[in-house]
């Protein structure tokens, strides 16, 4: 497996213990803050249920457990069962009848039990009150509770699924990317080395000629150049990433001469004075774009203007799918790109540094051209 | 002597692979695109292909499945900067015989097309060195029409510096080719070896001794 591939399980693998315990322990706090919220409101009801019945006289109780029976029967429907006796007097019966009911101990006991299948929280208070005593049973069903526990349990896994996926693939595709051009380079590296090597053991194991002597040597040292120019561009590639890149005031009609000079053969249009960038890596640019344009058409043309630099020639035109996949801005390797695209790459890399685009265009008679838009999309 | 259709886009990488082939007196015949390889398996009958996987027309997988459909039985090595695992999966499943990563050793490409060249009996298997008769297949040295007495140490030298003509080999990888990777000799028996070779078959010219390096035999 790829290096960047198994980092990426480990990064993968933290992100997703991370997030997954972050949403567990967010869940579970919700959830002990919910439930006690549930038990002081239950307290509360169960409290008011008390001092009712510790207002009953004994002289009425028959009558005012009336009262203390309708509000129990309210309370049922809201799924709490009540009960409530004064001095062994039941003044309200509504409590399940799985539920056996045990010593009732003085001063609230609230605990959480499961009767019938169900979860239910229960308190059982007993008290006097100046020579009552009073006893009263309280149990909610937590159904209500559960039920949206669960349904948030299921959100939260839902939605730590959700994102951890589509961060996981972000994650994925960005490490891809950073690591797709390295494996470009390594293979554009190992061509230029093949060279080199290849006609060193051809040196020295071949029986050669003077002549075949000179071209092997020649070879190693156009070889050498080629693997020159890729370090080149690496090193180039390294520092716009890392946006080491010094905007000044470029006077791009000395830059086109400069080019003139490198490219005789070429026009250039200069209509624009002045561009803000960073000198080195636009000469970089213009450079490979003339470079490339030199090696396909006999033709070259650069024409800067205020909308951008366009870099012309009649050469042969590129292949349809080649120009659609680099003007999406895919990565190609150098092999796949043939003549047109030696560095298209860093010229892109350059582009993107200073907020520029680059796009090609290329059809049978009219040529191919290579423009750097320099100004903003007006739509 | 085989023909065999190098298909590479990189013309120096081309070259250089064809001139190492005609050294060993094979034909290289140079192709740089898919395009240019198909005319050319066309008009000429080709013994083996060496294919570039990253070609500008075509992806040389795709080609080399199309060479399988349309010129079956042509045994290609994918030779290729792409040293992936999944890659070479691709390639070996896809049909190749073989597969070189760039940046590779002449004697190892050499010795691989003399690999899959054996397995399809396309390998040269007599040999002339002026009175000298080598035949390879049958084992038999003959010099003058006469049998020779070579011992069997000396006959695998022999054959190792036919499969490798004009090409110079080190002492130790004579070593490595003729004795096996587990003989533990030193350079001093080559050099025997070499005498005896050069006395009994009347080959002083043809063995040059390689200063401080080795020997190569030249045809």
């Amino acid at each position: 497996m790829q290096l960047w591939k198994k980092n990426f399980l480990v990064i993968y693998g933290i992100f997703l213990v991370v997030v997954n315990a972050g949403l567990f322990l967010l869940d579970n706090y919700i959830s002990k803050n919910e439930a006690s919220q549930w038990i002081d409101q239950a307290k509360n009801s169960e409290r008011s249920i008390y001092y009712l019945a510790a207002g009953l006289k004994e002289e009425e109780i028959s009558r005012m457990s009336m009262n203390l029976n309708e509000a129990a029967e309210r309370y049922e429907e809201s799924g709490v069962h009540i009960r409530a006796s004064v001095n062994g007097y039941v003044a309200a019966d509504h409590f399940p009848e799985e539920q056996t009911p045990e010593e009732v101990l003085e001063g609230p006991l609230i605990e959480v039990r499961r009767m019938g299948g169900e979860r239910w929280l229960v308190i059982q208070e007993a008290g006097r009150e100046g020579e009552d005593l009073i006893v009263v049973e309280y149990a909610q069903e937590l159904e209500d509770l559960s039920r949206i526990q669960t349904t948030r349990m299921w959100i939260f896994c839902g939605a730590g699924l959700v994102f951890s996926g589509i961060m996981g693939l972000f994650l994925y595709y960005t490490m891809r990317r950073i690591n797709r051009p390295v494996n470009q380079i390594a293979h554009e590296l190992r061509t230029p080395l093949t060279g080199i090597r290849g006609y060193a053991e051809y040196l020295m194991m071949g029986k050669l000629s003077e002549e075949d002597r000179f071209f092997a040597a020649s070879q190693i040292v156009e070889s050498a150049k080629h693997l020159e120019d890729v370090t080149e561009k690496l090193l180039i590639m390294g520092n716009v990433r890392e946006g080491a890149i010094r905007i000044e005031r470029i006077d791009i009609r000395q830059m086109l001469l400069k080019l003139k000079e490198k490219y005789p053969d070429i026009e250039t249009d200069c209509r624009l004075e002045f561009l803000n960038g960073d000198k080195a890596l636009v000469f970089c640019l213009l450079d490979n774009l003339t470079a490339n344009a030199v090696r396909v058409g006999n033709k070259v043309r650069i024409a800067a203007s205020e909308e951008g630099i366009r870099v012309w020639n009649n050469g042969e035109p590129m292949d349809e799918k080649i120009l659609k996949d680099i003007n999406r801005g895919q990565e190609l390797p150098a092999s796949r790109m043939g003549k047109h695209g030696y560095g298209i790459q860093v010229c892109r890399e350059i582009a993107r540094a200073h907020g520029w685009k680059l796009r090609f265009r290329s059809s049978k008679g009219e040529g191919t051209e290579a423009f750097c838009q320099i100004t903003p999309d007006i739509n | 002597m085989a023909d065999i259709l190098i298909v590479e886009d990189d013309r120096r990488i081309n070259e250089l692979i064809r001139r190492t082939i005609n050294m060993t007196g094979h034909m290289g015949v140079p192709a740089f695109s898919s395009r240019e390889a198909l005319s050319v398996l066309e008009e000429k009958r080709i013994d083996l292909i060496l294919l570039d996987i990253g070609l500008p027309d075509m992806d040389g997988f795709v080609l080399m499945r199309q060479i399988a459909r349309e010129f079956n039985g042509i045994p290609v090595i994918c030779v290729t900067a792409r040293d992936e695992v999944p890659d070479r999966v691709k390639g070996l499943k896809g049909g190749a015989e073989d597969y070189i990563v760039k940046p590779f050793a002449m004697e190892e490409l050499l010795a691989r097309v003399q690999v899959v060249l054996r397995r399809f009996h396309k390998e040269q298997s007599i040999f002339h060195i002026r009175d000298v008769e080598v035949d390879l297949a049958g084992a038999d040295v003959k010099k003058g029409g006469e049998h020779t007495n070579l011992t069997k140490q000396e006959y695998e030298l022999l054959k190792v510096l036919l499969l490798n003509k004009n090409i110079a080999l080190s002492r130790e990888r004579l070593l490595e080719l003729a004795w096996g990777m587990d003989y533990y000799g030193d350079d001093r028996t080559v050099d025997v070896h070499i005498r005896r070779l050069r006395q009994k078959l009347g080959l002083e010219n043809e063995i040059k001794t390689i200063f401080r390096y080795g020997y190569r035999l030249e045809i």
